[in-house]
């Protein structure tokens, strides 16, 4: 079972995971932060550590880009795939999460019947974007 | 040669003296010659005359005693003894007879006297000559005479002359006479006759008889030899006694029957020896003549061509740049005058050029030095740069001791200092002076007049006011910068000293200030146009900002849209009946619909701003792209008896490109194929060719009417067909698809038929050089 760490401020969007969640019994369970405040506390006290992150990027106080930055500072988390879920499709945001260093990015609104496909994936190493 | 005008003139000259002169000369000399001739033969011809006068006087003279005879004695009735006594006497008295003999009347000797005596009666005295004589008197009873002949005894010429005497009463022939007349008398003649008329040794008189055997010359020995002469036929030059030519004249007269020929002859080179002279003198004489002519004609001509020449060869020397010739010609007349003329040109000439060359000289210096001010100028962009950098640099380049630039605001009509040079400059910018358009001064003046007003010496003009910061001024220029009829300045020039600014000078200060009014306007474009341009980037970040926030706030509720509708259709909260389904699939599509729509127009936004970009992956193989994309179209196909066909190859080429857009590409041509198509079958077909891969979609759908070909590619029109039939399109499909065919190099286009179907090809190259981001990963 996957351990998958979830940042998303926007209510529906965490029920669409648990959604996911219950399509693919036995495939994910999610810890949801509402919030990233206080993230790296959070983060390193969760156990047991997550397979994979998944930052929604436009939520406060940090953004997913300083998340991401505070994941790479501890060497636990540096296999762990951290990806990007945005509802932004311009360029320069995706060029930035590109550059930024996510091992991927999945676009909302989710495509839920592929979500446990893409997310197996990029745990297995592959760098998928998918916006 | 003839070009010369020395040349012409000589010749010209030498015709009209010498050759009449010299024809003159030869026709009087050759009127002399002949004059000469001719008197010389008439000379000759009197002599002749004379001599033959006194010949036959001589000859007729000496036979009168004889003659007179019968006449005065009768001589026949005279007896023997007394005719012998009277013969004897007469050959005795005259000594021209060298015999005589009375022959009877029938030619018998009755006696004969010769002049050695009676007594010598010789034999000889019967020659035949003289018989036949004799003979011609009786027959003629006239007096005949006999050729001249040599007496054999004395060896002298002779002639028989035969003396008829009459008989008074019958008139037969009572006695006839035989004389020997010696013709030594004649010679005696000749040679006095010679004598008389001999002018020189050249002279010849004779005679002879008419055979030209000579009879009586002076030299005796000549005919004593019996020297034939050969006369001639008339008179002219024959070679004479001597050999000599000579002119010679005859005359031919008989005494008698004996015939004579007197000849008379002049050698010629001696009758010539005057002519001669004369011809010598006169030649000389003409020689001296011509001698003198021709110097006069050299003189002459020297004097009238020398000075042309002289002028002539000055006006090459100046054509050839030497402006510094003169000519030197003294003369008072014509030529002098001309040659004054011509120098005091040539000085004007020199003047001027050296005038023209100074003056081109400096324009130059100028003109260069505004090329040089504007060059520099131009180059400048930033206006804040230029005007003071100009400013310095007109100053310093032309020499002046100030130099402002006032800019034009149209706003407040006033002329408002944006540049000076030096640290009076400075001042001034701090004061930020200025000039309202309608202010005295000359600044504002040529504002208005939209001409340069200059003034040269400041004491003078009451329109100078007199800046304190500028206290040296002496002259002032104020230029207007104008771009056609646009004023957008003026530039202020001040000099130190008096007269500085000449028209000529002014003109090419205006020249520059025009060049400044460009760089000028060139500056403030730049600035607007930077302005512009920042204004719209500011525009487009801003349009980026807004779409990129629009985007994310209304994706963001479709996610729990169509995400929970989807779920509850899946049944996992809990079942759901027929009719749940149908509401929840509607939400679901009107979901998708709108998600579709804002991508769409997002998509859109990004091609139009120019900002599509490509995620470019090598060896895509189209055929998975087409395979998902059949998948995600089939499903809208199911309640349709539309079938889907794939005529794919085994192997398509691999390419380059983004895979999501490839995608996009086929999803909206297989979704509009199936939109629009109710029954009968979409075909997809690819194949190579060259080296592109080209794809068919073909459908048995509605089709598009001619008339909307146009529009099946533009953004938001749709054909009558279309959206009214399925209301699903964004109208932005096929132009996006276009797009995206296009930035992977390839392309996109159609045929159909109303009602029949139509049939979409996608060409894409199989290495297009896309230029775009290539990532870095792989699928």
């Amino acid at each position: 079972m996957l351990k998958v760490l979830y940042v998303e401020d926007d209510a529906q969007s965490r029920e669409v995971i648990l959604m996911i969640e219950r399509m693919n019994p036995g495939f994910m369970q999610t810890t949801m932060f509402s919030d990233s405040s206080h993230f790296e506390q959070r983060l390193l006290e969760l156990t047991p550590p997550p397979d994979v992150i998944l930052l929604d990027i436009h939520v406060k106080p940090l953004t997913g880009f300083q998340m991401l930055d505070i994941v790479r500072a501890h060497p636990q988390f540096s296999a762990t795939p951290v990806v990007a879920l945005t509802a932004s499709v311009m360029n320069e945001e995706i060029d930035l999460l590109r550059v930024a260093g996510f091992h991927g990015g999945l676009g909302k609104p989710l495509n839920i019947d592929a979500f446990s496909t893409l997310l197996q994936r990029i745990v297995r190493g592959e760098i998928i974007w998918h916006v | 040669m003839f070009h010369k005008l020395r040349n012409r003139f000589t010749l010209i000259f030498v015709g009209l003296a010498v050759i009449p002169l010299m024809i003159v000369v030869t026709v009087l000399a050759v009127d002399t010659f002949n004059d000469l001739v001719a008197d010389t033969y008439d000379d000759l011809r009197e002599l002749t005359k004379r001599f033959q006068g006194a010949v036959e006087q001589t000859i007729a003279g000496s036979l009168d005693d004889l003659i007179l005879l019968d006449n005065a004695y009768g001589f026949d009735e005279l007896s023997l003894e007394q005719q012998e006594n009277l013969i004897t006497a007469i050959i005795a008295n005259k000594g021209s007879f060298e015999r005589v003999s009375v022959l009877e009347s029938d030619g018998t000797l009755r006696f004969e006297v010769s002049r050695y005596g009676s007594d010598f009666a010789s034999e000889r005295g019967q020659g035949s000559e003289r018989n036949a004589v004799a003979q011609t008197v009786i027959d003629s009873k006239q007096l005949s005479s006999s050729g001249i002949r040599f007496d054999a005894q004395s060896g002298e010429p002779v002639l028989t002359i035969g003396i008829p005497f009459f008989d008074l009463r019958d008139g037969a022939i009572s006695s006839l006479l035989l004389v020997d007349f010696r013709f030594r008398v004649v010679w005696n003649l000749v040679t006095e006759l010679e004598a008389e008329a001999a002018r020189s040794e050249n002279f010849s008189l004779f005679l002879t008889d008419d055979l030209g055997t000579v009879v009586a010359y002076s030299d005796t020995s000549v005919v004593l030899r019996g020297t034939s002469f050969a006369l001639p036929e008339q008179d002219g030059q024959v070679p004479n006694l001597r050999g000599e030519n000579s002119f010679t004249v005859t005359r031919r007269f008989a005494v008698g029957s004996t015939g004579f020929v007197i000849v008379v002859q002049e050698h010629v080179a001696n009758a010539l020896k005057d002519i001669n002279e004369a011809i010598l003198t006169t030649a000389i004489v003409t020689l001296i003549t011509l001698i003198a002519a021709g110097g006069l004609v050299a003189l002459t001509v020297r004097q009238v061509v020398r000075p042309i020449e002289k002028l002539s060869s000055a006006a090459s020397a100046i054509q050839q740049g030497n402006l510094s010739t003169r000519v030197d010609i003294e003369s008072k007349d014509e030529l002098g005058q001309l040659s004054g003329a011509f120098n005091h040109m040539t000085s004007e000439l020199a003047r001027l050029i050296e005038n023209l060359e100074q003056r081109v000289k400096e324009r130059t210096r100028d003109l260069s030095v505004a090329a040089e001010v504007s060059t520099q100028v131009t180059r400048l962009l930033d206006i804040n740069e230029l005007l003071p950098h100009l400013s310095n640099l007109t100053r310093s380049q032309f020499g002046l001791s100030h130099v402002s630039v006032f800019l034009y605001d149209p706003t407040d009509k006033a002329l408002k200092l944006a540049a000076a040079s030096g640290e009076v400059g400075l001042a001034m910018l701090q004061g930020s002076k200025k000039f309202g358009l309608e202010d005295k001064g000359l600044v504002p003046r040529a504002a208005r007049l939209s001409k340069p007003v200059v003034i040269n010496n400041v004491n003078d003009s009451p329109e100078y006011f007199p800046n304190p910061l500028l206290p040296h001024t002496q002259s002032e220029a104020a230029l207007p910068m104008r771009i056609g009829e646009r004023l957008l300045g003026v530039l202020d020039l001040q000099s130190d000293e008096q007269g500085y600014f000449t028209n000529d000078y002014v003109n090419i200060l205006l020249t520059l200030s025009e060049q400044i009014a460009i760089a000028v306007q060139n500056a403030q474009l730049f600035e607007d146009l930077e302005v512009a341009r920042d204004e719209a980037e500011r525009a487009n970040k801003v349009k980026s900002a807004f779409l990129a926030s629009m985007s994310h706030e209304l994706r963001t509720p479709l996610n729990a849209i169509i995400n929970f509708s989807k779920f509850l259709r899946k049944g996992i909260p809990g079942p759901i009946n027929e009719e749940q389904t149908k509401l929840l699939t509607g939400i679901a599509e009107s979901g998708q619909h709108l998600l579709n729509l804002i991508n769409d127009v997002l998509d859109m936004s990004k091609i139009e701003s120019g900002s599509l970009k490509l995620y470019v992956e090598d060896n895509i193989d189209l055929r998975d792209i087409i395979h998902s994309a059949v998948q995600y179209t089939e499903p809208l196909l199911t309640d349709k008896p539309v079938e889907m066909i794939l005529n794919l190859p085994d192997a398509l080429p691999l390419l380059s490109g983004d895979r999501k857009r490839l995608l996009q590409i086929f999803l909206n041509i297989f979704s509009n194929a199936g939109k629009f198509t109710s029954e009968g079958h979409i075909r997809v077909q690819a194949r190579t060719e060259n080296q592109h891969i080209r794809i068919e979609v073909e459908d048995t759908g509605l089709g598009i009417a001619p008339e909307d070909y146009d529009k099946v590619f533009i953004a938001f029109l749709q054909t009558e067909s279309g959206l009214r039939q399925s209301g699903e399109g964004t109208g932005l499909g096929m132009p996006i698809t276009k797009r995206l065919v296009e930035a992977h190099k390839g392309r996109i286009w159609f045929e159909s038929q109303l009602n029949r179907g139509t049939t979409f090809y996608v060409e894409l190259p199989m290495q297009p050089d896309l230029v775009a981001e290539r990532s870095s990963q792989s699928a």
